[in-house]
């Protein structure tokens, strides 16, 4: 239980260690996102070691160290009473194989850059399962019980308690994490760890790696066959000869040994038993797909027992099921093309952002990914969805998506600025990743790690559109990225976002106050996303002016404030230059007003003295309301009074000049010099 | 813990008594002057370092016994709104605020709340501003940044003309006092952002002040519900351009500016500094003049009764 807590809480300890010991984590995202670096070694050490440990002391992980493991014991127990009479032998025989599909299937689609390690890898669906889906429940119970506490609190003076804060997590896709820890949970009915038996891709491995352990269940003469062990093993993994042992399948939980009526069961080295015990545990599905350890124990069988051909016949006449699930070798190629056709179908999918971006790629909208993320192929590729980041996230901006960014992006994480902005001062999300898919990035590089780009609608924002004393982004940005300006026309200033100092930190969109979308939006465009080097260097080589110690002393010079002037916002060199920025050109300041943004002179002639009025209430029932066009009903109208005539001819099929002031009739695009 | 707190509490006593006793000094001279003319004062002015220049002005206006009675609550609105340093000119100083609430517990305060309701990170703000660090040694005194809707409660604005309710932070409507204790900076939508447009710290619903009514209005409506008793203006650095984020000119003015009524506080700050290197007047900037024309106070610095002190 410790454990568990453990890979839900990333705060108490290292809470990627147990991503970094699973080997379906390590396979596939081997596979997927070609990794070759020396980083990724390293940080996948715990998994390499378990495969090692297997070889020598079978699926050991699964029965002490997973703790989806225990999960699945702890959800058996309380289910044990319901569960169906047992599953006959062939659907149990049958079952067994469908780990190995599930790993195929994986392995499949990784072969070409798609990442499914997240179906059914069991650490990253344990860290979801407790990060995303139940430490939301106990923060939010948690929350409630506080809340309902307080008064008592106040009543007692308890201040401590009273003004104790308690955040909760909110996350999207709670159905889908529900259905997916129902798939796991729930088939306990049918038979106890049966996700470990028959699903777990990453007890497949094992189960590959585990055939020949040397410390294995052994059996002495002293076995009476009273077939309790079978009856009490959790995996299924002795046959119907009590003496033989299903290695790949046995996870040395020693539940055998324990309840053994006579102590005939042991789990010694092998070779130390060799001589007392029956001698059978090399089943014909020995069929290594990896190459056996060559003990001296194995090339003993493989002699006497005539090969390892792929299906030998069964080592003992007598017994009809042969000890070890066959891995089915064909079929198991079978499925990874099915594996490999998923991922295709991922290519083809409208929205997917597995390709680099391009011509006829639709708008990447769910691209927004947390700062230090690779560039989106590689980092989908080695995204493995354990959740960590969005756990860990003080801000709850990391959100989970569906298949807003196809399927290979299920379960990505993206950033979610309405939610919550990126802190300045946080750095957590790539230090908590297993595979490196957001870098590790010290602060300062963090915070030059461009995210995207704020862009302000001017149709929905307060100051562009209704001319309201807003700009609580400007307020808010702490990058200094907004600037105010007075255009013409509009009593107050408005914002303008410099695209080159702007990090998409969303601190704006999150602050707001427009609705249904906000009037400033984080968008992923200009987001820096590199695989390798300083994002503080590679923010100077683009000319972005990410800072967020911008020195703001200038001192005014003899004539007043230099930088202050219409048109030129703050005063701030290059702001005018960068691209995207137009405010210069086309908003030409007020003659009238020169004063600096938020001031405004006395008498109502601002016009801003109260709030534009609402349109009056309608008068109920009154259809045959008069108006200045003579009371015609919708979509009629009077003959205009000038006679047609006049209007100026309009080319057929061409549109009309427009307008222009300087007299040019220069076709659209072209300019005169200006003089 | 309990020691180290003690400790602490023992440093923070004698640094007041040091600040104390540069104050005496100057005041001491003008002790009669000052008592005599406090009621008819409107603002007082006081140059030097922060906590003194803090205490001096509040002297001047009768010291915060004329203020604070003995038992009561008071809430404080400093500006620690920013996970930002001192120096950057866009919260209050620590010491500004400090001093206030010795000055308060001095004055027999049993409860002080030192509140806002910050834009970044609460822990943050509280953190960067230095402001809860200053406070933490002195007892029954509380600095809050409340950001989760439970502490708000829904009151009505009575002489609201466009917002006519919000929710409020409880121990505000509990207090017995409201002290506004901004920092003197510019605010690109409002002009300057002072002890009226800093109300808004003690709201659930900013936003609603941005979209649905006139921000100018609203801020003077506001006023009406949260009216402060004392207003101390944190001139020590004021953020002259780019208010309220920042960063921008920050002029080192070493001024702290207070007076019973915010409309003037907040008039007379205008008119003090340069903005955006220029002299604006008061009625120059929409709320202040609202609130002047809704009768809320004076604006016209030049008829103000104003004593001046530099400790
Ligand atoms: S760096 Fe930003 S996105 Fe990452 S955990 Fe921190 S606040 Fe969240
Ligand atoms: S403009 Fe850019 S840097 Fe500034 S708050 Fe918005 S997203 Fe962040």
């Amino acid at each position: 239980m410790v454990l568990l807590l453990w890979a839900g809480l990333p705060l108490f300890g290292p809470a990627d260690l147990y991503l970094r010991m699973d080997p379906m984590v390590l396979a596939g995202t081997l596979l997927s996102g070609r990794v070759l670096d020396g980083a990724f070694w390293i940080a996948f050490i715990p998994a390499l070691l378990f495969l090692a440990i297997t070889l020598v002391a079978g699926r050991f992980f699964c029965g002490w160290i997973c703790p989806l493991g225990t999960c699945v014991d702890l959800a058996d127990r309380a289910t044990a009473r319901r569960r169906a009479s047992p599953l006959g032998r062939p659907a149990r025989t049958g079952l067994r194989r469908v780990k190995y599909h599930v790993l195929a299937l994986i392995l499949g689609a990784a072969l070409l850059g798609v990442s499914l390690v997240f179906i059914a890898a069991p650490i990253p669906l344990v860290t979801r399962f407790f990060g995303l889906l139940l430490m939301p429940l106990v923060q939010v119970a948690a929350w409630l019980g506080l809340d309902a506490a307080r008064p008592l609190a106040a009543s007692l003076d308890a201040g401590s308690i009273y003004y104790l804060k308690i955040t909760y997590d909110r996350f999207g896709t709670q159905l889908f994490l529900l259905a997916m820890a129902g798939a796991v949970f729930l088939p306990g009915l049918l038979a106890p760890r049966f996700w470990c038996r028959y699903l777990c891709p990453a007890g497949a491995i094992f189960s590959i790696f585990g055939r020949k352990p040397i410390i294995r269940r052994r059996v002495s003469d002293a076995c009476i066959e009273c077939g309790l062990c079978r009856k009490r093993c959790p995996m299924n993994a002795i046959p119907a000869d009590p003496h033989d042992t299903r290695h790949g399948e046995c996870i040395s939980c020693e539940t055998c040994e324990r309840i053994c009526p006579v102590a005939a069961i042991t789990f010694p080295v092998s070779g130390q038993a060799e001589q007392a015990g029956v001698q059978s545990d090399d089943g014909p599905a020995d069929a290594p797909l990896k190459q056996r350890p060559a003990t001296a124990d194995n090339v003993a069988t493989t002699k006497i027992k005539g090969g390892d051909s792929g299906s030998p016949p069964p080592s003992r006449g007598n017994v009809p099921s042969p000890p070890e699930a066959r891995v089915p070798r064909r079929t198991f190629l079978l499925t990874g093309v099915v594996g490999a056709g998923t991922a295709l179908l991922a290519y083809t999918d409208l929205a997917s952002p597995l390709t680099a971006e391009g011509k006829g790629d639709p708008e990447q909208r769910y691209t927004l990914r947390p700062p230090g993320a690779l560039p989106e192929p590689d980092f989908l590729a080695r995204c493995v969805r354990c959740g960590e980041c969005m756990i860990g996230c003080p801000t709850n901006t990391i959100q989970p998506i569906w298949f807003a960014a196809g399927l290979a992006g299920v379960f990505s994480p993206v950033l979610e600025p309405t939610r919550g902005p990126c802190e300045t001062t946080c750095n957590a999300c790539g230090h908590l990743c297993p595979t490196g898919a957001l870098r590790p990035l010290p602060l300062a590089e963090k915070q030059h790690a461009k995210l995207g780009t704020a862009r302000i609608l001017r149709h929905k924002c307060l100051a562009w559109e209704e001319q309201r004393q807003c700009v609580v982004c400007d307020e808010v940005c702490p990058y200094d990225a907004i600037h105010l300006e007075r255009v013409e026309g509009n009593p107050v200033a408005v914002p303008f976002v410099d695209e080159r100092r702007c990090a998409g930190c969303g601190f704006c969109e999150h602050n707001c106050p427009v609705r249904a979308q906000r009037a400033i939006i984080v968008q992923p465009a200009g987001a820096v996303r590199i695989a390798s080097g300083s994002y503080i260097d590679e923010a100077a080589a683009r000319g972005l002016d990410i800072d967020l110690n911008r020195p703001g002393s200038r001192h005014p010079g003899p004539g007043g404030y230099e930088g202050y002037g219409p048109a030129q916002g703050h005063g701030y060199e290059g702001s005018a230059s960068s691209p995207g920025y137009q405010g210069g050109q086309e908003y030409p300041t007020q003659p009238g007003s020169d004063l600096p943004p938020g001031f405004s002179e006395s008498p109502g002639a601002q016009g801003s003295q109260t709030s534009p009025p609402y349109p009056a209430a309608e008068p109920a029932g009154n259809f045959s309301r008069s108006t200045s066009d003579g009371g015609l009903p919708p979509g009629f109208s009077e003959p205009p009074t000038t006679p047609r005539s006049s209007a100026p001819p309009q080319p057929r099929g061409g549109r009309a000049p427009a307008p222009s002031g300087s007299g040019s009739n220069l076709p659209p695009g072209f300019s005169e010099p200006s003089s | 813990m309990r020691r180290r707190e003690f400790l602490k509490w023992q440093m923070h006593g004698a640094l007041w008594l040091a600040a104390g006793s540069t104050v005496a000094a100057p005041l001491s001279a003008m002790a009669q002057d000052a008592v005599t003319s406090a009621d008819e004062l409107d603002v007082a002015i006081a140059k030097g370092a922060p906590a003194a220049a803090t205490r001096a002005a509040v002297e001047l206006l009768g010291g915060m016994q004329s203020v604070v009675k003995p038992g009561q609550k008071v809430a404080i609105k400093p500006n620690m709104s920013f996970p930002q340093a001192p120096d950057k000119g866009t919260t209050t100083h620590p010491e500004v605020v400090s001093a206030l609430v010795a000055m308060c517990r001095e004055a027999g305060a049993e409860e002080i709340f030192v509140l806002d309701h910050p834009l970044s990170r609460a822990e943050a703000c509280l953190e960067r501003s230095e402001i809860q660090a200053a406070c933490s040694a002195i007892p029954n005194t509380r600095v809050l940044g409340l950001e989760d809707s439970t502490f708000y409660v829904e009151a009505p604005i009575d002489q609201g003309e466009e917002m006519r309710d919000n929710a409020f932070m409880r121990e505000v409507l509990e207090a017995d006092v409201l002290i506004a204790a901004p920092v003197a900076k510019s605010h690109g939508s409002t002009g300057v952002s002072l002890s009226m447009k800093g109300m808004m710290g003690l709201i659930w619903d900013r936003g609603v002040m941005h979209y649905r009514y006139n921000l100018d209005q609203a801020i003077v409506d506001l006023n009406t519900k949260l009216a402060a008793d004392l207003a101390v203006v944190d001139a020590t650095r004021v953020l002259s351009t780019n208010g309220p984020y920042g960063p921008g000119l920050v002029l080192n003015e070493n001024t702290v500016i207070a007076s019973r009524n915010v409309v003037a506080a907040d008039a007379m700050t205008v008119s003090r500094f340069e903005w955006y290197g220029r002299r604006i007047r008061p009625d120059q900037v929409g709320h202040i003049r609202a609130a002047h024309d809704r009768g809320l106070g004076p604006m016209d610095v030049a008829s103000m009764k104003v004593r001046e002190v530099e400790v």
